[in-house]
């Protein structure tokens, strides 16, 4: 049985990985500026184009068009997409019929199968229909002076024929696309989606001289490198928690559960009075200025901690166990700056240092943070008290009694009616 | 705080909107062609009644339908509504449409008006999704949402993306800018069309090719008696129905029907008495109709709407 059981949405992004694949072997370092993929769309014919450096002969043979992939090829730098899998699961979750034509530096081939025809043949295998490889493309090498790669699939499946004429699944596919590879987008690879670019905000975090993130970059075992970012920006609650990339590909958005920390607890003291003490609280919206981001980058991407399916994170890595220490410690300061900025919300008091950090910093770009280990924040103000004390006064009366005297005074809110309120009565009853 | 505005029953009677009061009309006119389909009188009206009723009055007189449905959230007033039922054959249902309707018999084909007081939500979206997993072949679907834009416009987008809890229901080339005018109408619209679009895909999905459901739409009227409002709609029925909807053959009989994106809309001239006497004594009319001191442009208004014109006057009942 062909594995057709992922979802199609996913499909379609397995094969975009490929391409980002790619952008990262081409550029390793650099901008991904001039690389492309533009996907089309319909209920007709799906189709992937890029120029991010073109599959191999090599590669076909041995990753991309072969069933399950042999240990002893070695692994591919920077790979997110398994080309073993998810490519040929792609296309059977698609249609009956796909081409793949590629360009690669040093070979060309245009493969064409008919997966009923083919199901049908005693060998799974598939075969090239053109192949110019070695002395022959260099000769050649004129004609196939840019590496490209299209794939087209055809004969779609009725299920999904009707899927892709749908303007909501394309509004979902590229609100997928532009989340999980923003990271790509932002580094400068144009993915468009039936013509249109996709758009992807760069993360910042807030900074000015008085509030400065938290910026980390350390090695893991397995050559694994981490950069991580703890701050704020600003608040929203569906924006608020952790960011977790891999090789690029976001895995954990704006995540505020367990796995990155919240909540987590911490057992103190060993004796019968031994009590669970809350070290990071569970996430509330109190705390929905909150970022945090990690990447992780390996050139083998069997080291990183995400799961088989590459969408999530394997929480039992120790990649990941080793940096989820490091984001509790983090998000420590940062929690409690929040608690004390709540703090100085309600109090009474006028002169306010935290918020008017928040207020005057600006948002800055993750790349353009200086390394910083430790949280930089101005401290609560001390309980001095400047101008006259105020204290709150909160009741109840009857909706219609209290429109009646909103009417009356001419006033919209009801913070104003008490006011007017309290103001009448001290003048007429107590200032005589 | 604001305080919270009334249900919108308690500020407006329903029978004197003039706009609502046309397009109340005009869909009764159009609903009757669904014969084609099958005999109105098996077809069940449902509605949110409020307590004036007017659209179940007059699909009853009008249409003969006399299965009738009425939702009413307010359950705090029952004895108000049950006390202004005007037909024995309407039966009340109190709760929550998301609630009441998949309890709804539908057996039979449906015309659902989901005459909502608000805005586009989740749980217009809900219930649009139990319409369309239910309803027959020849059931019709209409939504009303107000489509006034919001005041702060930066956050237009923003507060839509919370009323319907899902990001992905908004397309990506939609901005805060495009929320002005008439434009909340037309990106409510879209997400409707959508959404029920997506919702038959999943139906049809386990149905055989010859019951598989399709989505005309045959309404998308933009009118303004306070607020702006958007009412939307049309018919489903299954892939061996089509001649029958071609039968109806809407599009040429009622020049109201709008089948795509752009909107008909409904504009009511202030006409006295005696002026809209007079004009009707020269319609049906090709060319322009006459009338000292009444603008032009209310004169077309006036031509393309008459038919339907509601006329409204004082009179004691007892």
């Amino acid at each position: 049985m062909i594995v057709r059981d992922i979802e199609l949405v996913d499909a379609v992004a397995d094969l975009v990985d490929n391409c980002v694949d790619g952008a990262r072997r081409l550029r390793p370092n650099g901008s991904y500026k001039k690389l492309y993929a533009a996907l089309e769309v319909s209920n007709l014919e799906f189709r992937i184009e890029d120029n991010c450096g073109g599959i191999t002969a090599d590669v076909a043979r041995n990753y991309a068009f072969r069933f399950g992939r042999p240990k002893d090829f070695p692994t591919l730098e920077h790979s997110i997409g398994q080309f073993g899998i998810g490519m040929k699961r792609a296309f059977f979750k698609i249609g009956l019929q796909f081409t793949v034509e590629s360009t690669s530096p040093i070979s060309h081939f245009t493969m064409t199968v008919n997966v009923s025809d083919w199901r049908r043949e005693p060998e799974w295998e598939f075969k090239f229909d053109e192949l110019i490889e070695g002395e022959e493309f260099l000769k050649r090498s004129k004609e196939f002076a840019h590496p490209e790669t299209l794939v087209s699939i055809t004969d779609l499946y009725p299920g999904v024929a009707a899927e892709f004429s749908l303007e909501n699944f394309i509004t979902r596919l590229k609100e997928k696309l532009a989340v999980k590879h923003q990271d790509s987008l932002n580094k400068g690879l144009q993915i468009t989606v039936n013509r249109d670019p996709l758009k992807s905000a760069p993360a910042t975090l807030l900074r000015s001289k008085l509030l400065k993130p938290i910026v980390e970059n350390f090695k893991l075992p397995g050559k694994i490198n981490v950069r991580l970012y703890a701050g704020l920006s600003e608040s929203d609650p569906n924006k608020a928690g952790w960011y977790v990339f891999c090789n690029g590909r976001l895995i954990l958005e704006a995540d505020q559960t367990e796995r990155t920390g919240w909540g987590e607890t911490k057992v103190t003291g060993e004796t019968s009075n031994q009590r669970k003490k809350t070290r990071i609280p569970y996430y509330h919206n109190q705390f929905a200025r909150f970022r945090g981001y990690v990447f992780f980058d390996a050139n083998n991407a069997a080291v990183l901690p995400w799961t088989t399916t590459k969408t999530d994170v394997d929480l039992n890595s120790p990649a990941f166990q080793a940096t989820r220490q490091r984001m509790v410690l983090a998000m420590r300061p940062i929690i409690d700056f929040l608690n004390d900025l709540d703090g100085e919300r309600s109090s009474e008091k006028r002169s306010k240092p935290l918020t008017k950090a928040v207020t005057s910093s600006r948002e800055g770009q993750l790349a353009t943070l200086k390394i910083s280990k430790v949280f930089v924040a101005p401290k609560a103000s001390p309980l001095t008290i400047s101008g006259p004390t105020l204290q709150r006064i909160s009741y109840q009366r009857p909706t219609a009694e209290i429109s009646l005297v909103r009417k009356t005074l001419k006033v919209r809110k009801l913070q104003e009616v008490g006011e007017r309120t309290f103001e009448y009565y001290l003048r007429a009853e107590c200032t005589k | 705080m604001i305080l919270n505005s009334k249900p919108s029953y308690e500020s407006i009677n329903y029978d004197l909107r003039p706009a609502k009061n046309i397009e109340r009309k005009m869909l009764a006119e159009a609903i009757g062609a669904l014969t084609a389909f099958a005999p109105l009188k098996t077809y069940s009206y449902v509605g949110f009644g409020s307590p004036y009723f007017t659209d179940f009055a007059l699909f009853h007189r009008v249409l003969g339908i006399s299965k009738m449905h009425s939702i009413e959230k307010d359950v705090d007033n029952r004895s108000r509504f049950e006390f202004n039922r005007p037909l024995a054959c309407i039966q009340l249902h109190f709760g929550r449409s998301t609630t009441v309707l998949p309890g709804l018999r539908w057996s039979d084909p449906v015309i659902a008006w989901l005459d909502y007081d608000g805005k586009l939500d989740h749980t217009v979206l809900a219930d649009i999704a139990i319409f369309c997993q239910n309803a027959v072949s020849g059931s019709v679907v209409l939504i009303s949402v107000n489509a006034r834009p919001e005041r702060q416009e930066h956050l237009r987008r923003k507060k839509l993306e919370n009323q319907l809890r899902a990001r992905y229901k908004i397309p990506p080339d939609i901005t805060n800018f495009d929320f002005g005018g008439w434009g909340t109408a037309t990106i409510s619209r879209r997400i409707i069309f959508n959404e029920i679009s997506e919702c038959l895909t999943r139906v049809n999905s386990g149905l055989q090719a010859a019951d598989k459901k399709k989505y005309e739409q045959l309404f998308n009227f933009h009118y303004k008696d306070s607020a702006e409002m958007l009412t939307t709609g049309g018919i489903i029925f299954k892939e061996t129905d089509h001649p029958r909807f071609n039968t109806c053959d809407f599009t040429e009989n009622y020049d109201f029907i709008r089948t795509q994106a752009d909107a008909y809309h409904i504009e009511v001239p202030n006409l006295t008495f005696r002026e809209f006497h007079y004009l009707n004594s020269q319609l049906p009319k090709q060319g322009h109709l006459s009338a000292k001191g009444i603008p032009s442009e209310d004169l077309e208004k006036y031509k393309r709407i008459y038919r339907w014109f509601p006329r409204f006057s004082e009179s004691e009942f007892y």
